[in-house]
């Protein structure tokens, strides 16, 4: 018997899993429950379109699995000009977008794969960490995130409160935190957290982004996910 | 998909750089980058952005990198399935103005460009192509 890994079809759904929707690849962030419809949250830009409420329709972990829909995106709120917002730019305080599950599709609200170890690579599931709260991140605190590409890696925060201009583009996301670990290419919409005690753990936010060798992430935190997703039960 | 990016991809396809090899110091650079297909079937990449992502490399003499491209911490890491038909080339192309990542005037002198394409896995990397900068 082969151990599960996180580009796998996954029953009950966790944060951390790989999700598919039209050409792209990008990983799940966390279960939440918002007006009483069992969602997941991903990043706005890992939607059709982003900054809009759109529809996009998610596989887990591809289309061409069989049973694979899982869910269609209902919230993802517009970009907005002027106030704290750079001229010419276009900002959000967060790269989050909600997703509500599909009928008959088992997830499990609180819950992040974890692999094998921290930076060690591996994509294959042995347990789960198990979300106790919300919280807030300080420089030098170790944050840690779980993504479809890197897995379990974790590194020191080196920065927090930026705002962020995203490469490619003229969105500007503010008030972002920067951590110094493995990240790669759709590891979008990974879960950050800290550990606690055991398998523990406080969510911190939802990465989007990363430095193109690699070693370092960004995310945006967890109270301006629900500050511009509404409140949510992550656990 | 005919076939999806594995570890064999670097064999599969080819990113080449086409940028004149002489330059007058202050004059824009064109980059043409051709990914190629080198096989006879199509092939699915996994490569990274939104849009085609591509990064540009340039070192000095002694190796020591000069520019780069996706120097930017706040590159978004979708990962999007590209595919390529069989002999298929896409072309990309940036305009270097010959600034450096500190925001200075490159120098006259003897430089290499590289390019790289982000996966999921390692880059997809080109072979690095010299380039001599003249004065002006």
């Amino acid at each position: 018997v082969t151990a599960a890994t996180l580009r796998d079809a996954v029953r009950p759904t966790v944060g951390g899993l790989q999700i598919h929707f039209r050409n792209f690849l990008c990983t799940l962030g966390f279960n939440a429950v918002r007006s009483g419809q069992a969602s997941f949250i991903t990043n706005s830009h890992c939607t059709n379109r982003q900054g809009r409420r759109d529809g996009t329709q998610y596989y887990q972990p591809l289309s061409s699995v069989p049973n694979s829909f899982i869910g269609t995106e209902v919230d993802d709120p517009g970009y907005f000009r002027n106030g704290p917002c750079p001229k010419g730019a276009r900002c959000r305080y967060s790269d989050a977008a909600r997703v509500v599950y599909a009928s008959g599709v088992n997830s499990d609200v609180g819950e992040i794969a974890q692999t094998t170890g921290e930076n060690n690579a591996s994509l294959t599931i042995a347990g789960t960490f198990n979300i106790s709260g919300e919280g807030t991140a300080l420089v030098g605190q170790t944050a840690n995130k779980v993504g479809r590409t890197t897995g379990w890696t974790a590194g020191a925060i080196t920065n927090t409160c930026v705002n962020t201009g995203v490469s490619g583009s003229n969105n500007v996301l503010l008030c972002q935190t920067f951590v110094g670990a493995g990240v790669g290419a759709g590891d979008s919409g990974s879960p950050v957290f800290r550990i606690g005690s055991r398998n523990s753990v406080t969510l911190l936010g939802i990465l989007w982004g990363g430095s193109s060798d690699g070693s370092l992430f960004v995310y945006s935190p967890i109270s301006q996910v629900e500050q511009e997703l509404g409140a949510l039960t992550t656990f | 998909m005919a076939q999806s990016q594995s570890d064999g991809v670097q064999d599969s396809v080819s990113l080449a750089i086409d940028a004149p090899s002489l330059v007058r110091s202050g004059r824009v650079i064109p980059i043409a980058l051709r990914l190629r297909n080198r096989t006879a079937q199509p092939l699915t990449l996994q490569l990274m952005g939104r849009t085609m992502t591509f990064d540009v490399v340039v070192r000095d003499q002694s190796g020591r990198e000069v520019f780069r491209l996706l120097k930017d911490p706040a590159t978004a890491v979708i990962l999007r399935l590209e595919r390529l038909n069989a002999s298929e080339v896409r072309e990309m192309l940036y305009r270097w103005d010959q600034h450096t990542d500190d925001g200075r005037q490159t120098r006259p002198g003897e430089y290499t460009i590289e390019a790289l394409l982000p996966t999921d896995a390692e880059p997809i990397r080109s072979s690095a192509v010299p380039l001599r900068i003249l004065p002006r």
